[in-house]
């Protein structure tokens, strides 16, 4: 039973004497790694003295006031002054075998181990002499032990955390970068991210890998792999290297589950030391300026925003402010200042900008382009003391509103493009103190007088010079219909979509000189076959190109009609319907049917025409594409053929057209097959051949030729 | 039946406890995660519209994207490789393609005969810049934007590579980038949609755009682009129907509203609320889109700048000056498309023509927008989603040829919000083949253009299918060498 009772003060005994022994030969013990691994529980199982330790001390505080005999509650305090005594030996030993791990040196360290040693000591001697002190003695101790346990884990939690780690949230903030043109590479880009990222284990304190990044002349000193960075190339720096790395490896900085740096982070850091890798250089001389300052924007983006000195407005009355033709939001999420656009010129009300006034401080850029504001309302405008941004484009402005305007004295970019204003305004208007930027194309205001104000003043964009003199080409006018096959006389209306442009034309396929008759809204009545040509004109620009369209009359249609064979499973346009529908189809079918065309290969095309009283017609016409590069070549014979009396056909037509050139243009042509004379018809079959081989000077030569085919016109 | 409703009223009930508390907790905590409707449910709910904050101050407030649909070629437009003349009809050498795959259209092609743009390069501007003489426009602005050579992509066909340029993702079903805007940053006109999209099409070949491409994917239906049509109804669905005229409109939709709301106290779904809120904007729509697509005001000099065509409802020139009038009217994302940029064949011819629709008016839009301020904070992107072999695809004669889509290196420019102009940044091989210097993959680009809107391209997210989704995936890194 003895034995049992005096097993935890021998065990104390023994793991102090560990301490002690550990702690004179520390310079000549290295841990093994399993040791280390038992070293890395420290973390873990100090939290057990801390807890231990400081309730032996409020029960031996709090004695006198337990409801309970004295025995018992020396019992607690002996019972938690042992426990934790035995659990702060075990987490020095821990402790001093992870201090034998890379990186932890320094003061910190120091600080940490001894105050540690002293609680682990103190709580020792209170075990063993805790019955035979007295009480004030006892308390005492106690107190001192509790002030030790206090101080090893402020400087222990220093370590891990870093130094202001309790009070940075309440501290105030660093306000971040002002002004990035005033920048010093290093101390204010670089080193914030060095700072927060990385010197929790490279510092003085804990320098693993016996890098230090605190101070300069560590850094370039490098740690126990080489130098950090080779001055002026990034890519061959162990730095970027180690930044680089794949998450999972385990030379990757910060090793994986600490915070990381980001992109621009790392970008940045890599810019600085293709720069140079100098610690005092600014931003303004540095060769690599452009991505920095990129990089610096990125990580440090809410500095650079315009330093707004107002509170917020409140989120309900700006929400109450806004209508369906204001839009009246924060610039962004943390921003304090407003944007107001107006939107839909019809809804415009100047009650709307009047009420904006509640938020006038925090207005920073109102939209007003092409909104029917003019020179009264421009005091309106100066209530908004912050605004930044105006947009007055194609307002009816006048120089009157330049007094009002020169209020905005926080002004720095004007809209004011199509606005009837004089040059002197703008003179006077460029003397507004933060005025960066005027737009002012087609105002009075001329390229060399915006030159001279922008000498000292904000820049000035009017645009390219002598634009409107320039003469440009009409387009074509535009036929509606624009089908080229007609079955009744109808209404030919051209017209031309540019305003006050002028249209001749002709109707007898001789070009449009000045003689000709003008469109005028009248429409063309177009009875019978017709070539137009027309041309439009307008003062200022040249003439269009003459367009010439041709349309063909087909008076008849069958009562019924089908196709023999059919046609190309590539090209079946909409079957036997295309054929008299009315519709053209377009020159352009390279790769796939535009649904118009009926493209035969090898196989011929063969169509019934079916009428129900026999006809007198006159003539057929085909409606045909020629293209020599797609193949599609004329056919080599049209034969028409009608029923006889006894049933059988009579070949009443052939026409075998003639084939294109090597560089015939791609056009569609109509072939005409003129019918007897005399006759009338009830059944119609139109047999195309499609030519066999193609001649010789094409690139297939001997291959089949396509036949395709739109339109169908009788007459 | 009855279960159901109450489990639905209680679910609101939850959702306003979590709304409310957030608020209460206040901005501070929850300031890094801020999204107009992250506490309001899954539906867009009251606050939908309402524009949201930033996550820092942003560069830019709105984009224009001038997508050249079809992928333009880098090597007839700004990157400029004399090499490859010298070497016209040569072999690309093995070394040089290392191993990259290849379109099932030249897969099987024998030789991959290196060839030399047609057109002649000149230097412009500061930074002298290579443009092709297919720009003069653009060449003429050189000074005004940011020339990127060194752009690539993951995709090799069209299909796959404009989802992944404009969703993040190759398979689709992912919101679009301006959807990704509108939800982040919500609208700042109320009277008109955050995202507008703007087709056009060129002579060139090229396949067609579809509404996948500016689809809302698992965000609200509010978010989705809603494109604006040529002609006389530019908003479909919008006009009053035949025999209603604005009185009896207003009274039908007052009288809607009663209805929605009765509805809305029996079942509490906030869906219903957001649809009496697109019922007001389709309203006031119907006043803002005539007045912002009504050309007709336009005075001489500016339809000059951008061309003629530029009052032709329906061309890239028209899509560029209304895009100008929609940033002007506060649209978050304007995206323009113009297709037939995917020159296989003829190339020469075609994108001589695809070149002389875009070069006027993309080079006016910089100029038009410069004189009104607004590149102070609209960003304006030209580029297509990949770019083109340096070998030939099909006959290679000296003014005949045709090029391959290549994902490994191609072009874009920029410029406006708070992009570096004068720039040209990244670089290629003599070949054109491959990048040398500063690479840019499509999501570092997308973390660059939401950076520059204010976004912290990690923290725009949006949980779907119990995954946190976000435009750029789990990559992307901000181009801070392009940022002024």
């Amino acid at each position: 039973m003895n034995y049992i009772k005096s097993l935890p003060i021998h065990l104390i005994i023994g793991l102090n004497s560990f301490i002690l022994f550990f702690l004179f030969f520390e310079a000549r013990i290295s841990a093994p790694p399993i040791l280390e691994t038992v070293g890395r529980l420290h973390p873990l199982i100090l939290h057990f003295p801390i807890v231990l330790l400081l309730l032996a001390v409020l029960f031996e505080l709090a004695r006198e006031k337990f409801p309970w005999e004295g025995a018992v509650s020396t019992w607690l305090v002996r019972f938690f002054l042992y426990a934790g005594a035995i659990s702060a030996a075990v987490t020095v030993i821990f402790g001093l075998f992870l201090s034998k791990e890379d990186g932890y040196s320094g003061e910190l360290v120091l600080y940490h181990k001894w105050l540690g040693v002293v609680t682990c000591w103190l709580s020792a001697g209170l075990c063993i002499g805790y019955s035979r002190l007295g009480r004030t003695a006892a308390v005492i101790s106690m107190a001192v032990m509790a002030i030790a346990l206090t101080g090893a884990g402020h400087y222990g939690a220093a370590i891990t955390h870093g130094e202001n780690f309790i009070l940075e949230p309440i501290r105030p903030k660093s306000t971040g970068i002002q002004d990035l043109s005033k920048a010093l590479i290093y101390p204010d880009l670089v080193a914030p991210v060095l700072k927060q990222k990385c010197i929790s284990c490279h510092n003085p304190d804990k320098a693993k890998g016996g890098l230090v990044l605190t101070d300069t002349a560590a850094m370039v000193k490098g740690g126990e792999n080489g130098k950090l960075f080779i001055a002026g190339n990034a890519s061959g720096s162990l730095l970027t290297e180690r930044l680089l790395l794949d998450l999972n490896h385990k030379h990757r900085m910060p090793p994986k589950g600490k915070p990381q740096l980001t992109e621009a982070e790392i970008g940045l850091i890599k810019a600085w030391i293709d720069d140079g890798a100098d610690f005092r250089s600014s931003l303004k001389t540095s060769s690599q300026a452009s991505a920095i300052s990129a990089f610096a924007a990125s990580i440090y983006g809410e500095t650079r925003e315009p330093g707004y000195d107002f509170a917020p407005a409140d989120p309900e009355v700006v929400a109450g402010l806004a209508t369906s033709n204001l839009l009246l939001a924060p610039v962004s999420y943390n921003s304090p200042g407003l944007d107001a656009s107006f939107f839909g010129r019809s809804n415009f009300n100047k009650k709307t900008l009047e009420t904006l006034t509640r938020v006038g401080e925090q207005i920073v850029s109102i939209n007003l382009s092409g909104m029917p504001v003019g020179d009264p309302d421009m005091a309106l405008v100066t209530p908004f003391i912050n605004l930044r941004t105006l947009n007055l484009n194609q307002t009816a402005i006048t120089d009157k509103a330049i007094p009002e305007l020169q209020k905005l004295k926080k002004l720095e970019v004007i809209m004011l493009t199509g606005t009837n204003l004089s040059p002197g305004a703008f003179e006077k208007l460029a003397k507004l103190p933060n005025l960066k930027r005027v737009y002012a194309w087609n105002t009075r205001l001329a390229r060399t007088e915006a030159d001279r104000l922008q000498k000292n003043g904000p820049k000035f964009d009017v645009g390219p010079e002598n634009r409107d003199s320039t003469l440009l080409q009409l387009n074509p006018p535009l036929f509606v219909p624009s089908n080229s096959f007609f079955r009744e006389p109808f209404a030919l209306s051209i017209s031309h979509p540019v305003y006050g442009a002028a249209i001749r034309y002709t109707v007898n396929g001789a070009d449009p000189g000045p003689a000709d008759q003008v469109v005028n809204k009248k429409p063309v009545t177009i009875t019978q076959n017709t070539v137009v040509k027309a041309q439009a004109f307008k003062d200022g620009w040249t003439g269009s190109e003459i367009v010439e369209k041709t349309y063909q009359r087909g008076a008849m249609i069958p009562t019924s009609f089908s196709l023999a064979t059919q046609p190309h499973p590539l090209h079946k346009g909409n079957g036997a319907a295309s054929l008299f529908d009315l519709q053209d189809g377009s020159p352009d079918i390279l790769y796939a049917s535009d649904g118009k065309w009926l493209g035969y290969q090898s196989q011929p095309f063969i169509a019934d025409l079916k009428f129900d009283k026999p006809v007198g017609a006159r003539e057929i016409l085909l409606s045909t594409l020629t293209s020599v590069a797609l193949d599609a070549f004329p056919p080599a014979s049209v034969e028409i053929r009608a029923s006889g009396p006894g049933g059988d056909t009579i070949l009443i037509a052939r026409v075998t057209p003639n084939l294109p050139q090597k560089k015939a243009p791609v056009e569609k042509q109509i072939i005409r097959c003129p019918l007897p004379a005399s006759g009338t018809f009830g059944h119609l079959r139109v047999i195309v051949t499609p030519l066999p081989k193609m001649p010789g000077w094409h690139a297939r030569h001997g291959q089949p030729a396509w036949f395709f085919i739109d339109e169908i016109l009788i007459n | 039946m009855h279960d159901i409703l109450k489990e639905t009223s209680l679910n609101i009930n939850r959702r306003q406890f979590f709304s409310r508390l957030s608020t209460g907790i206040g901005g501070a905590a929850l300031g890094s995660l801020l999204i107009p409707d992250l506490f309001s449910g899954s539906a867009g709910s009251g606050e939908a519209f309402l524009p949201g904050k930033p996550h820092f101050a942003p560069k830019a407030k709105r984009i224009i994207y001038l997508f050249q649909s079809g992928a333009p070629s880098q090597l007839e437009s700004f990157d400029y490789k004399p090499l490859l003349r010298q070497k016209m009809g040569e072999d690309l050498p093995e070394s040089i393609r290392g191993g990259q795959r290849l379109t099932g259209m030249t897969a099987n092609q024998a030789r991959f005969p290196l060839v030399g743009s047609l057109f002649e390069f000149q230097q412009y501007g500061q930074a002298r810049a290579w443009v092709s003489e297919l720009f003069p426009h653009t060449a003429s602005v050189v000074d005004d934007i940011c020339i990127i050579k060194s752009l690539f992509t993951e995709a090799i066909n069209h299909d796959p590579a404009i989802t992944f340029f404009q969703t993040g993702a190759q398979q689709g079903n992912r919101p679009s980038m301006g959807a990704w805007m509108s939800y982040g940053l919500g609208s700042e006109n109320q009277n008109l949609p955050a995202f507008c999209v703007l087709v056009s099409k060129g002579k060139g070949n090229g396949q067609g755009v579809y509404a996948k491409l500016w689809s809302n994917g698992f965000l609200d239906s509010i978010h989705q682009g809603v494109q604006f049509m040529p002609g006389a109804d530019p908003v479909l669905y919008l006009g009053n129907p035949g025999g209603t005229d604005g009185t009896s409109r207003r009274k039908m939709l007052d009288n809607l509203e009663q209805l929605n709301q009765m509805r809305y106290e029996e079942l509490g779904d906030p869906e219903i609320l957001a649809r009496i809120k697109q019922y007001e904007m389709a309203y006031r729509m119907q006043t803002s889109v005539p007045e912002v697509t009504d050309l007709s005001r336009e005075p001489d000099h500016i339809i000059k700048l951008y061309g003629p065509d530029c009052l032709v409802p329906g061309t890239y020139a028209a899509n560029c000056l209304l895009a100008r009038k929609l940033a002007e009217n506060g649209v978050r994302f304007i995206q323009l498309y113009h297709q037939g940029w995917d020159q296989h064949g003829n190339l020469p011819t075609e994108m001589t023509g695809q070149a002389k629709d875009v070069d006027q008016a993309s080079a006016a839009l910089v100029q038009d927008l410069k004189q009104r301020g607004l590149l102070e904070d609209t960003l304006l992107i030209w580029g297509g989603e990949f770019g083109r072999t340096n070998y030939c695809q099909g006959k290679l004669a000296h003014n005949e040829y045709g090029r391959d889509h290549h994902p490994r290196a191609f072009s874009v420019w920029l410029t406006g919000g708070g992009v570096k102009t004068g720039i040209v940044f990244g670089e290629t091989d003599d070949f054109g083949y491959n990048i040398t210097r500063d690479p840019v993959h499509v999501h570092d680009f997308q973390a660059t253009i939401l950076h520059q809107m204010g976004i912290d391209h990690e923290k725009l997210i949006y949980k779907h299918l119990g995954r946190r989704y976000r435009l750029t995936d789990v990559h992307g890194k901000i181009v801070q060498g392009i940022l002024a």
